[in-house]
This record gives C-alpha cells, structure tokens and sequence, in this order.
C-alpha cells in the first residue's frame, strides 16, 4: 500500500503513527502496521481499516473499521 | 490514555483537538475529552472512538465509532454438530440461507475453510446443496466415521484427477484432506467451452485437484448451506461469486484462486476482480455469531481435547487381579506389581488412548517367543484412524521359530478376513505390518513387498536398546514410524475396517507369529496423531515409562523443545516429559511479546492466567506418573501463542 500521510512519535520508546495508506489488497500491509495507522483500501470494495497494535514477525493487528459505501 | 499525536486550536474560546489516544482503558479517556478527538482503544477487544463534546466535570459524550472485531487474516470456524439422526434429525443444522439468484447458468465459484477435528461424523451431512434436483455439492460420506474427505457430488465424471487427491466412483468424486487443521477449498465453475454443459475446478488449500465436466447445464438454483443432516464439521467464511456477465469474470478469478489460500492465511477477498456476490463470515468469539441449533450458548471453536482413559485390569492365571486406570484429566494408567504368572489383559470402560504398562518381576513383559506366550487383549480394533505406538526390544534366539515373522499388535488370524492391523518383523529380513487383512490389502512385508521402499533389517533393532514403533491411518493413508522417524507411507486403498477378533500382544491369532524380546508401553488412540509437525515426535520422545528397571530415555540435549503454532490449531496440546522422571523443572512460556511465564517445581493441578489479556493457559503436573504436561490453549482463533518447553 502507498503511504499518503505521515505523523508519528515515540512514547515510552515506542513508535506511534498517524498515517494513512492506500491500495488495492490490505494484506500488503500487514508486514509492517504501526498501531495507531489507518488503511484506505481502494479498488473494487473499499474499506477502512485501523491497526490495533503494531506487527511482529507472527502477527498483526490490523482491523476492519467499516466497508465503504458510496453515498 | 496516552496520546500520539496532537492538533488543536480554540474556537470562540473553546478548544478543538485532532488528536489520537490508545489505551486499554476507554474510561481513563473521559474527563479530559475534546471535542474531536479519537480514540484506539487497544487490547483483546480493540474499539474506535471519538470526544463530539469536551469534557466538563458534568458532562463528557465518546462515543463507540466502530468495534473492531474483523481482524484481517482471521478465519473464523462455526461447527455444524454431529447429533440425533442424520435421517430424522435437523439438530446438526447450522445455518440455512437461500439465494434465489446465486447460482447462475453461467457459473459461479464459492470458497470456503473448514475444519475436521477428526471425531466421528454422521454418513450424508450436506454441508452445501443446490437445491436443484437435489445436487449435493458437498456432502460428509463416511458411514462409519470421518475420513477425512469431502464428496463433491453430482458433478459427473472428472476429465483429470490428481489420484493422490482425488478418487473417482460415478458421478462424484471425493477429495481426502487432513483433519486437525485449516483446509481450504475453492470451487469454479463455468460455462463449458461447447456451450453444452458445465465444467468445474476444484482446488484444496491453493491446489489445483481435479477438473469434472458435466453432462447437464448449471441450473439457477439455491444454495443451501448446512441442510438437513449433521455434518460435524467446522466452516467459515464461505464466499461466493456468481458469474453474472461474460466480461471473463470467472477466469480472471479462477487465476486467483491460489491466492485466496495464500499459505495457510486467508486473503481478502477484495484482491479478486470482483467482491462476493454472497458471504458468510462465520464467528464463534467476534463478529456475527451462529451457534449450533438448539445451543445457543455453546460455542465450538475447535480445540484438541485431552483424550480420556481406559481402566484396566490384568487376570492372572493363578487369580491374581490387579487393576490400574487413568483419569478423565489424562493421567496414564500404571500398575506396579510383582506378578509370575500369564497375565491376560481387559479393559473396563470406553475412551482412549489405550495404555498399557505392565511389569513382570519389575520389568517389562518378556516373551519367550515360545508357544503360549505373548497377551489376549480385549481391545477390538474400531475401524477408521487409527495411531499405535509400541515401545520393544527384540531378542535374537537359536530358536528356529524366530526365523518366521512374529508379531508385536495383532488381530490377524489365519485364513480369512479377521485382521485388521498388525505389525511385527521378521529376524534378518525387517518390520512387517497389514492393514485391513492380507486378503485385503498387505501393505509391507518386511518393509519392501507392495511399496517398494528400501528393507530396514530387524537386525538394526538387535542393539539391546529400547526402539519406538509408531503405525498410523489416517484414511487411507498408512505410516510407519521408527524411533520418531517416518519409515514407510502407503496408501491402502481401503482404509481399516472394524476388527472382530480381539487384539493379541506378541503374537497372532492361533498361537502364531510368537515375539521373543520385550515390550512396554503400548498405547492406542482411536485417532490419527499424525497431526502436527512434532506429535509422533512428542510420542516418541516421551520415552517408556520409568516405573521399570533398564529405561533408556532419550537423550536429554533435546529435550521437548516446540514451538507452537496454535492458530491454526495444529498444536494447542504440547507434553513436556522429565527426562529425570521427577517434575518439570524449568518451563517457559513466551506469549508473543508478552511477559514470560515461569513454571517451577510444577506439582498437582496448577492453573495460572498471564498478566495480559484474558488467555487461558493451563498447566498441570502428574508426579505420581512422573511425567508433566503443558496444554496451551487459545480462546480465539485470532490468538496466536508461541511456546518453548524445556524439561
């Protein structure tokens, strides 16, 4: 996925985003989330999607907030 | 709550915040709110919200945007149960849905996983069906039990089949799969390239399994989804498409269809062309509930269960009784008694696995290899899967008996059908083992007839060293183990039928095949344990019991070291056996990024929780046994628990 913003810190020497990214699978994402990032996915079906922690090598946390729907 | 990123201004002299808080605690977000704010509330039941009033010591208004239950990656399982009457009975049912419009005469493809836990399943649960002249599209086959396939029926007569994969009988075909874990199984099908029929592909976990062309057009028809009989099997997130135009819809997805099973994980399905027409995402713990019918409390995420035990008793010939049984926990049975006598072995009441350990003067049984020796059980094999793991030492002898094949577990009798398993070797030749009778299938014979696998002469087995032999049938899969060491496979064709004749030990039917060693701890489960990466390994590594002089463990450098991978199921049940047979000395847990969790000097039942979220761990220790076991089971599928044991 693309990255269109970017606003991040470190607290407690972790690191927090406000980022949204976009593109077509929001599996390409799952390598690499940061808790806090938001996820357009595009395409077809677009949906929102938040990561609730940030990805370890076993895992990810990346959720589904809505579908999208065109008003 | 701690913030991340901040953004505000004041407005008529009120301040409004872009601003992002997480926590696990919503409630700490409350009485410094403003107006705007967002919050992730993190945690084992992650929620977004946002502040649409700033706080004041009256008042504060967060509200919930979304719950965010539908974690990307996550296949979530509801079970179609196996009770009453498949004939009479609507109990199994899990859900029905009917779609007047979802399968089109231009073809369509659904996918969908599922999960056999391997028990005993009712014969004709119709899992999908086109209520079209009845066409059951997936249906459970097995009278006797699950055997791990799916029958896709009605399709007419495949044009290429994988034989491996896939068998052929009439109009339908069966795909066998692996119970214990995630399958996968998406089917397209489209318009046939005459115009005459329909064709259809079948792929298992990615794979491309088999191709049927049919004889009649794809009907517009319902699907219906769990119908009728009781399957005993778990779904989830069935999709479908339908072919609604001819833009090449169904071959562009038909491309992708590897890519939905993505290596054991489930891709979203938005990379397709074109989003589900129809789908069920079924969840036990998140997101839309389907309860088995008539329970609507219980939830059946599938869990190995510890398997429950035989009691047991030994007759001696001069009257002598001695019982031993296990618990329902899983304690094994044992029995130490001094006894001279032969011994035959019963047992009282039902359950598995099957252990036997019996001492003879303090030892293991020893078998002359004379007539009259060896042991009648009254284990008669069940028919289905089946695991047997036998510890022994073979002994050479000058007895000219000894040249023949003996046998070490045994229904086999002579001239007929009665054998259903059996397994031994042959001195200066190697192991030997039928399944389902010799007029059936003989699968080895001294590890070279049928197969064509190298020989592993017995004589390797002569060292005065305890060896480990593992049989397994799953299906009609048949494996042979040595020392944790997979030694042969062959698929038998007809599976393993229920036995007759009760289970001799040491020898066969009428007194033949006579084995002169020793053997300890034979144990039976009425399933197949050829699950996981290590489970025949763990088997193995346990080692015989200790509760007898001359037990040769295996080297400690090893140890029980694993790592589970439980969300996919494979291995939520790890045992941790003492080398030095007095408890657990040292384990540990690592639970992702969570904190350790130490267990020591483990005795008794002992259930701890980890400081974090709300899993579930559950350890106990069975110091009269001398052996400990570690289950590590998740509540979610979505939780994922890697562990490292060390004993």
């Amino acid at each position: 996925m693309q990255d269109i913003n970017y606003s991040g810190n470190h607290l407690d020497d972790k690191e927090f985003r406000i980022k949204v990214s976009t593109g077509g699978d929001i599996n390409n994402a799952t390598g690499n989330a940061i808790v806090g990032e938001m996820f357009l996915e595009t395409g077809a079906s677009p949906a929102f999607y938040i990561a609730a922690g940030t990805s370890t090598m076993e895992d990810s946390f990346i959720y589904k907030i809505a579908d999208i729907t065109e008003i | 709550m701690s913030e991340i990123n901040h953004s505000s201004q004041r407005y008529q002299n009120k301040p409004f915040a872009i601003k992002v808080r997480t926590g696990e605690d919503i409630t700490k977000a409350t009485n410094d709110a403003i107006c705007g704010e967002v919050y992730l509330e993190t945690g084992i039941a992650p929620s977004l919200y946002i502040g649409n009033k700033t706080s004041s010591e009256a008042e504060t208004s967060i509200h919930r945007i979304a719950d965010l239950t539908q974690k990307v990656g996550d296949v979530n399982l509801a079970h179609i149960g196996n009770v009453g009457d498949p004939s009479t009975s609507t109990s199994g049912k899990l859900y029905t849905e009917t779609d007047p419009t979802l399968v089109t005469d231009k073809g369509f493809v659904f996918s969908f996983w599922f999960y056999d836990n391997g028990e005993p399943a009712a014969p004709g649960g119709q899992i999908f069906k086109s209520n079209h002249q009845n066409n059951y599209i997936l249906q459970s086959t097995s009278a006797s039990g699950s055997t791990g396939s799916l029958r896709f029926a009605s399709w007419a007569t495949l044009t290429e089949y994988d034989p491996d994969k896939v068998s052929v009988s009439g109009t339908s075909y069966t795909v066998k799969y692996q119970t214990k874990r995630l399958n996968n199984i998406t089917h397209v099908t489209e318009e046939s390239a005459d115009g005459r029929g329909a064709q259809v592909s079948s792929y298992l976990n990615g794979e491309l399994i088999g191709h049927a062309q049919t004889r009649f057009f794809i009907y517009p028809a319902d699907i219906l989804l769990g119908v009728g009989n009781a399957s005993n099997i778990s779904i989830g997130d069935v999709g479908f498409w339908k072919d609604d135009d001819t833009s090449g819809f169904i071959r562009s997805i038909e491309r992708q269809v590897p890519a939905i099973y993505n290596n054991g994980q489930m891709s979203d399905w938005m990379q397709l062309a074109q989003a589900p027409w129809h789908y069920w995402k079924f969840g036990e713990f998140v997101g839309q509930d389907v309860p088995d019918e008539g329970t609507a409390s219980t939830n059946h995420m599938i869990l190995t269960g510890q398997a429950k035990q035989r009691t047991y008793s030994l007759d001696g010939a001069d009257g002598t009784n001695y019982t031993f049984s296990g618990d329902a926990a899983g304690t094994d049975p044992t029995l130490n008694a001094v006894v001279t006598d032969t011994l035959t072995f019963t047992n009282n009441t039902g359950g598995h696995p099957l252990a036997i350990s019996k001492t003879v003067n303090s030892k293991d049984m020893i078998f002359s290899g004379n007539p009259g020796s060896g042991i009648t059980t009254d284990y008669i094999i069940k028919g289905g899967d089946i695991t047997v793991s036998a510890w022994l030492k073979p002994q050479a002898s000058t007895n000219s008996a000894d040249t023949d094949t003996f046998h070490i577990f045994s229904d086999y009798t002579s001239g007929g059908n009665e054998g259903r398993l059996a397994f031994g070797g042959k001195l200066g030749k190697g192991w030997y083992a039928t399944v389902n009778g010799p007029t059936q299938k003989q699968i080895w014979s001294y590890g070279s007839e049928s197969t064509g696998t190298e020989t592993i002469p017995i004589a390797n087995m002569l060292d005065g060293n305890w060896h480990n032999l593992i049989v397994t049938v799953n299906g009609t899969i048949a494996k042979f183990f040595l020392d944790g060491s997979l030694a042969w496979e062959v698929d038998t064709v007809h599976g393993i039928a229920a036995g007759t004749l009760p289970v001799k030990i040491g020898k066969s039917w009428g007194d033949m095949y006579l084995f002169n060693g020793e053997i300890n701890s034979i144990s039976i489960w009425e399933t197949n344990q050829d699950v996981g990466d290590n489970i025949l390994d763990n088997i193995y590594r346990q080692g015989i019991p200790n509760d007898f002089a001359g037990t040769t463990y295996p080297d400690a450098s090893f140890g029980v070291t694993k790592e589970l991978d439980v969300i996919n199921f494979i291995d939520p049940v790890l045992n941790a056996y003492d080398k030095s047979g007095v408890n657990i000395k040292y384990s540990t847990i690592n639970q992702g990024d969570n904190e350790q969790i130490l267990i020591e000097e483990s005795s008794g039942t002992l259930v701890f929780n980890p400081n974090y979220g709300e899993h579930n761990y559950f350890c106990k220790a069975h110091p009269t046994t001398m052996r400990g076991v570690i289950n590590v089971l998740p509540l979610m599928s979505s939780q994922k628990i890697t562990g490292i044991v060390r004993t």
